[in-house]
């Protein structure tokens, strides 16, 4: 079979994988996701230039991945201690990219600007590729969420890590793995009962710093790929979901949000500035 | 020391490299020349030569086994993600 498939989705399992290390590591991650169609255009669909938060035009079930049983799946040598956890991000070389229903890069559904409207790059989580036809399937920053897309491989820069992020709603933590070994926890606030944070397979898109660190957002706010079911304009954005800080810690642990997840500003910090985390990071809202 | 080219049968046993015999060669080439004469002309210049290589053959007998093909993949791997660069922005997320 000259077409070769990986599946990175997994990566985000960390933790799974350390709670059930029987799980097949390539498994697939997520039931959610939709893959963009290659229809034509309708009279009054409007194309999202940006990672603005519109709809794409049309969306259906994802079809099924094939998940390899071995690492020789990958096109790449990756050394054996780079494996567990393994994810790909796929950075915006090009001013814009432009997004496919297919491997074949038949037919552009819309694009994505670069650098994103927020003035950083665009990156991409990568899920799959077609090293035949050179594209990567990647989970996209726009709605509905869990969107996928195929994108030219020539378009982007590739790059390796192998962090993940898991937030659990029911006990209000977020944890972060690396290699699939938990090193980090805390505690978390989420979205409130009438704007619940919506689970779902997301990632790291952005990271922002507030110009005042006394703001609702803390001193760093990473913006994500997914958004809010419940607003679709929150002060003047989108209703994107982040991983920010805040300026009410005594309500952490608690559902007091409106969809994001805060952290105290001193977890926030350690994100950004101890371990550094990249862009492209999985995040799994469960 | 001015270093010297060994000839080939010390140079194979001075670093012990594989000693490459050739056993047939045959070779033919066929050149073909137009005329240059539209180079001062106003118009691109078309292609001035031909070379047309008929037959090429060469047969080594090397006196050491081939070197075992590397297990693929051999494309490296990309390169680690840098850590994230803040921008230092209003966010305007569901906070």
């Amino acid at each position: 079979m000259n077409r070769r498939h990986f599946l990175f989705g997994a990566s985000a399992l960390g933790l799974t994988a350390c709670a059930k290390p029987e799980r097949n590591l390539y498994s697939k991650p997520a039931e959610s996701q939709t893959l963009l169609q290659p229809e034509p255009r309708r009279p009054g669909t409007t194309m999202p230039s940006s990672n603005s938060g519109s709809a794409p035009t049309t969306a259906a079930p994802a079809t099924a991945a094939v998940a390899p049983t071995a690492t020789d799946g990958l096109p790449f040598y990756v050394p054996e201690k780079d494996l567990p956890g393994l994810s790909f991000v796929a950075t915006a070389a090009v001013p814009a990219i432009s997004v496919y229903s297919t491997d074949q890069l038949t037919e552009p559904t819309f694009e994505f600007t670069n650098p994103n409207t927020s003035g950083g790059p665009l990156v991409f989580l990568v899920e799959d590729l077609n090293d035949d036809t050179q594209a990567y399937k990647v989970l996209l920053p726009t709605r509905p969420n869990g969107s996928v897309g195929w994108i030219n491989s020539s378009q982007v820069h590739l790059t390796r890590h192998n962090y993940a992020i898991k937030v659990r709603l029911d006990d209000f933590s977020l944890s972060v793995t690396d290699r699939e070994e938990m090193i980090f926890e805390t505690a978390v606030g989420v979205g409130r009962a009438d704007a619940p944070t919506p689970p779902g397979r997301y990632y790291t898109a952005e990271l922002l710093r507030p110009p005042s660190s006394g703001t609702a957002y803390g001193p760093y706010a990473y913006g994500l790929s997914g958004y809010s079911d419940t607003f679709t304009n929150f002060l003047g954005g989108p209703g994107q979901l982040g991983i920010h800080g805040t300026n009410n810690p005594w309500k952490l642990g608690t559902n007091a949000s409106a969809g994001c997840v805060r952290l105290h500003n001193d977890d926030i910090t350690h994100l950004v500035e101890t371990l550094q985390l990249p862009l492209g990071v999985p995040v799994d809202i469960v | 020391m001015k270093w010297k080219l060994p000839m080939a049968a010390e140079r194979s046993r001075a670093t012990k490299l594989p000693r490459l015999i050739p056993v047939a060669v045959a070779a033919a080439v066929t050149l073909t020349f137009t005329s240059a004469s539209n180079v001062l002309a106003d118009e691109p210049i078309a292609p001035t030569t031909t070379v047309t290589v008929t037959s090429s053959a060469w047969s080594f007998a090397p006196n050491g086994p081939l070197p075992k093909r590397p297990d693929t993949p051999t494309e490296v791997a990309p390169e680690e993600s840098p850590p994230a660069t803040p921008i230092t922005s209003t966010p305007k997320l569901a906070g």
